[in-house]
């Protein structure tokens, strides 16, 4: 049935043939072979074939549908037609090497690979597929042979050089792999990719002597670039950056661009130097191109210098564009922002402040809105409540009011915070809303409409004083009972604090008040959260069983908990049963 | 159990149940007193820890039932404290069934198809994988070890040291039996694992006395071969599943390329095949190139042949008729009819290469290839599975551990844990 199909197809290809074009028989063919219905594929490219003997896709095409069908020898036919009409045709010959290679062996092969020699005497194609077939078979110095009889036959030494650098990396020979890149690539610099790629595998030891014959007095930028960006790959992006320096190529465009991808690599690796040293870079680069993509350049450099820890080079950057009268409203406006968010970050917000004030005019209205916010958040973070008020006093947002609530919370206005958070949890996702959550759930417990003490505790952890908060809180809740105001509350707050505790590595203290939690609060929505906190700290002290053993009481005694499934998953864990994540 | 010991006690188990269940009593099925229902359709809640809780009642008392077709292959089970806590610790869903209840199933079973099929002993399950590798690269050692199955580990010395006769079940990972360290040896030249693995099996080669790997592996596929044919059960995953095939039809020819035994594939190796001596193929064409990482056209995805790989798409269990054909039905118990396809070194099984007698499972329709596979050989049983991880469709080496509490109603990873609760099973007369 398929076989009658197919010849169905091939007929109705040839009937068809003239109105169809050599592009659409070519994506025909592909299709077929995507679908696996290679008899058909093989009969499409036949047809195109018969059109266009050496078309070398159609070959190759045909190639692959025979060789699926174990018809691969049924190719050589095809094969002969196109040597017939071009009998140097590289693709041809190279498929005649395989489909003997696949019939008879290396002595088949050798036949193919010589009658190519001789149709195209010039080319180092043949001599090409035969070094890549050596080296897949491993026999490195067999290839090292055809290449210098490639070199004695094309009168030429310096032919090979790729196919030489590859002999001698399979060998171990890495100097020598790198001489014969340097030497390719100073001939031909598209070839700097493939000796990137092929002399990053070598071995630690190997590095400094292979490095060396890159380096050499009298060695070319070329080759210098290559060392350098190779040390980038080699993870040390500070002696990379003074090799590459030294070593940029005197054009602009060729400057630009080797900074430009050293610079993007550097960016991609983990850690403070590659950091810093992609902001140099970017900043180097900032000095070569126009005002626009300068701009944006150094806004990059400057966090890029930013998450190497470096806020001084950062800042110097981003002022240098924020104070430039000359510079365009956009340039500003960016840099402005970054500079910004940079003050937060390093717990400034008086400085913040004070730059958001004189430039925020300048910043879309959306945009200083979220800096104002960021800046109430930092006010906070420094204890300062009526400055973080005022900070956000324009905002309007459900965000505004998110941060007015914050505020309401730690001043102990438990009323106007449930009010404000309530309404803020429909804003923003992530960790900051289920904090929020969290709060909202803690101030529908404790009943009190006015609790200035659990403010006050609340703030301290605000403030990352976490060990403060866990003492402040576990007070609270001590003298609760009523006097305190917390009522209901006294199991939450209580967690909070053991959490505060755990955060502050107290872990003492924090054990102590998830067992208070379990044996005087069971009935609470409390207690499973203090089973969970008793067998984490259990796993990570290496007591698998106390974890299971916590785990299990949560389980069975608390089947309806929002914290089974989690339970079910640290259970897994502490027994090996799954990975650790 | 072997095989054998449940195939002698087919005809009379039937009859008994029969029986049993004409006057409300069954002899070695749960029917007496109130029973434990663990459904194994929609609402269960981890049906990969159902297995779990199924074997360890199995090995606690022998009175189980695998409920096949019913309500997504449930298990009967007898009411204990026991039972009822591991379900519970292992959030696995259970009904507690009265007697009444009971026989009410046992004819919605009688009149639809679905059967009713005692589960007796556990099997003794050996997992054949190298001493260092990790534990998270292979997925019936995770579904194991989340459903908490015990198992034993094997390797070539314990295979070619015969100890394969102390196992009911065995089961065979990524494994290159061809001896070419699945063809990674030019690809990830240098790596670390790569160099570990070489030496590893290297070393293991010379302690059993044979010339190189692609020997000692020759010779554990022989010792798997008779292992199956003298009654054990055999699951293979990934590409154990076509390098053991062709390193059984190869064992007069050398198939391996020159890196991992020193000399190249014999020119004529393809036509020196004798595939009458492999359990499920026939008539496979070889690849010839040490570089690519792939064997032959078993495989009919070929992930990692850049011209020829194959896009995945959805596979589809097929239907047995519970009460005449048991084993495949067993083996094909699913709360999904349709499940997406994963890629593996061996990712499917062309129909090309298949032999006559093979039992497909489960198919991509209208494609070229099937994707689990079934089939007897001798005493034994042998069951093909192809890819690597049902839950990693894209798996690549160094990929983040597949965590099965993620997954817990994994359809892909309950095909893998059917194959351990099958020599469990009472077998009845195989009619397919």
């Amino acid at each position: 049935m398929r076989s009658r199909a197919s010849l169905l197809l091939g007929a109705a290809l040839l009937v068809l043939g003239a109105p169809l074009r050599a592009q659409d028989v070519l994506a025909r063919a592909l299709d077929l072979e995507r679908q696996g219905r290679w008899q058909e594929a093989a009969t499409a490219w036949r047809v195109t074939l018969a059109r266009d003997p050496s078309n070398a896709p159609a070959l190759l095409g045909a190639e692959r549908a025979l060789t699926a069908l174990g018809q691969r020898d049924s190719v050589l036919a095809m094969v002969g037609r196109a040597l017939a009409v071009d009998p140097a045709n590289g693709t041809a010959h190279s498929i005649e090497v395989r489909a003997a290679r696949a019939a008879g062996g290396d002595a088949l092969a050798a036949e193919a690979l010589a009658r190519w020699m001789e149709a195209a005497p010039r080319s180092e194609a043949p001599y090409r597929e035969l070094v890549r077939a050596l080296l897949g078979q491993g026999r490195v110095d067999d290839a090292r042979e055809a290449v210098a009889l490639a070199r004695r036959r094309l009168e030429d030494p310096e032919r090979m050089r790729p196919e030489m650098a590859q002999v001698e990396a399979a060998a171990g020979n890495w100097p020598r792999a790198a001489a014969e890149w340097r030497a390719a690539a100073e001939r031909q610099q598209s070839l700097a990719g493939a000796a990137i790629f092929s002399l990053q595998a070598a071995p630690p030891n190997a590095r400094d002597r292979l490095l060396r014959s890159l380096t050499e007095a009298d060695s070319t930028g070329v080759a210098r670039r290559l060392a350098a960006e190779l040390l980038l790959g080699w993870n040390e992006p500070a002696r990379a950056w003074t090799l590459l320096r030294a070593a940029l190529p005197a054009d602009a465009e060729g400057r630009g661009e080797a900074l430009r991808s050293f610079a993007d690599r550097a960016r991609a690796q983990d850690g403070a130097e590659p950091q810093h040293v992609a902001g140099e870079v970017l900043e180097a680069l900032a000095a070569t191109v126009g005002p626009l993509e300068a701009a944006r350049l150094r806004v990059e450099s400057a966090r890029a210098f930013a998450a190497a820890g470096d806020g001084a080079s950062a800042r110097r950057v981003l002022r240098t564009m924020a104070e430039d009268p000359g510079a365009p409203a956009g340039t500003t406006g960016t840099a402005t922002a970054t500079l910004v968010e940079l003050y937060v970050r390093e717990r400034n917000p008086a400085e913040a402040s004070r730059l958001l004030e004189r430039s925020g005019a300048r910043l879309p209205g959306g945009e200083a809105e979220r800096l104002s916010r960021l800046v109430a958040r930092a006010w906070i973070a420094a204890g300062a409540l009526d400055r973080a008020e005022q900070a956000a006093a324009a905002d309007s947002s459900l965000a505004g009011d998110e941060i007015r609530g914050w505020v309401a919370l730690y001043r102990g206005d438990l009323a106007r915070a449930r009010t404000l958070l309530r309404t803020g949890v429909r804003a923003g996702e992530g960790e900051a809303a289920a904090e929020r959550a969290a709060t909202a759930a803690l101030l529908q417990v404790v009943g009190a409409d006015s609790l200035p003490a659990l403010g006050a505790a609340l703030l301290l952890a605000a403030r990352g004083d976490t060990l403060g908060a866990s003492r402040a809180l576990a007070a609270l809740a001590g003298g609760a009972g009523g006097t305190a105001g917390a009522g209901a509350g006294e199991a939450e707050i209580l967690l909070l604090a053991a959490r505060y505790a755990a955060l502050a590595r107290d872990t003492a203290t924090a054990l102590s008040i998830w067992e208070d939690i379990a044996r005087r609060h069971g009935e609470s929505s409390a207690a499973p959260a203090a089973l969970l906190g008793l067998a984490r700290t259990a796993a990570q002290r290496g007591d698998p069983a106390g974890a299971a053993a916590r785990l299990e009481a949560l389980i069975l005694t608390y089947p309806a908990s929002a914290l089974v499934p989690e339970a079910r998953r640290e259970l897994d864990r502490v027994r090996g049963l799954v990975p650790r994540s | 159990m072997k095989r054998r010991t449940f195939l002698g006690a087919l005809a009379a188990t039937r009859l008994a149940l029969r029986t049993g269940r004409a006057t409300g009593r069954s002899i070695g099925a749960v029917t007496d007193g109130p029973s434990l229902l663990v459904p194994m359709d929609d609402a269960q809640t981890n049906h990969l820890k159902a297995y779990g809780i199924a074997f360890h009642a199995i090995e606690r008392d022998g009175r189980s039932e695998w409920l096949l077709n019913y309500r997504g292959g449930s298990f009967l089970l007898p009411d204990e404290p026991v039972a009822r806590r591991a379900a519970a610790l292992a959030g696995v869903t259970i009904e507690p069934v009265s007697a009444a209840d009971v026989v009410g199933i046992r004819g919605t079973i009688e009149q639809n198809n679905m059967d009713a099929l005692p589960l007796e002993r556990v099997p003794r399950v050996a997992i054949y994988t190298p001493p260092n590798a990790p534990p998270w690269d292979d997925a019936v050692t995770m579904a194991l070890r989340y459903a908490e199955i015990p198992f034993t580990t094997i390797w070539d010395p314990e295979v070619i040291g015969g100890r394969l006769h102390d196992f009911d079940w065995l089961h065979l990972h990524h494994e290159d039996f061809t001896g070419q360290y699945s063809k990674f040896f030019l690809n990830y030249a240098g790596a670390a694992w790569l160099a570990d693995m070489v030496q590893r099996n290297q070393a293991a080669a010379r302690q059993a006395g044979f010339a190189d790997v692609p020997a000692l592996k020759k010779a554990v596929a022989e010792r798997i071969r008779d292992y199956v044919a003298n009654g054990g059960f055999l699951f293979a995953m990934c590409n154990a599943t076509e390098t053991l095939e062709l390193a059984l039809a190869a064992h007069g020819v050398d198939i391996a390329a020159a890196f991992a035994d020193g000399t190249p594939m014999a020119p004529d190796a393809e036509s020196r095949m004798d595939w009458s001596h492999a359990m499920a193929c026939q008539g496979a064409h070889l690849e010839t190139s040490p570089g690519i990482p792939a064997f032959s056209d078993i495989d009919g995805h070929q992930v990692n042949n850049a011209g020829r790989r194959q896009p995945l798409g959805a596979y589809e269990l097929f239907n047995f008729s519970a009460k005449i054909d048991p084993v495949p039905s067993m083996l094909v118990q699913c709360h999904r009819q349709v499940i997406p396809d994963f890629y593996g070194l061996t990712t499917s099984f062309t129909r090309r290469t298949l032999k006559p007698a093979d039992i497909i499972l489960a198919e991509e329709p209208g494609a070229p290839w099937v994707k689990y596979i079934h089939g007897d050989l001798g005493r034994g049983t042998w069951t093909y599975f192809g890819g690597h991880d049902p839950e990693d469709p894209q798996h690549q080496i160094g990929d983040t551990p597949t965590d099965l509490s993620l997954h817990p109603t994994s359809p892909g990873y309950r095909l893998i844990l059917n194959n351990v609760l099958f020599p469990a099973a009472k077998k009845r007369e195989l009619r397919t």
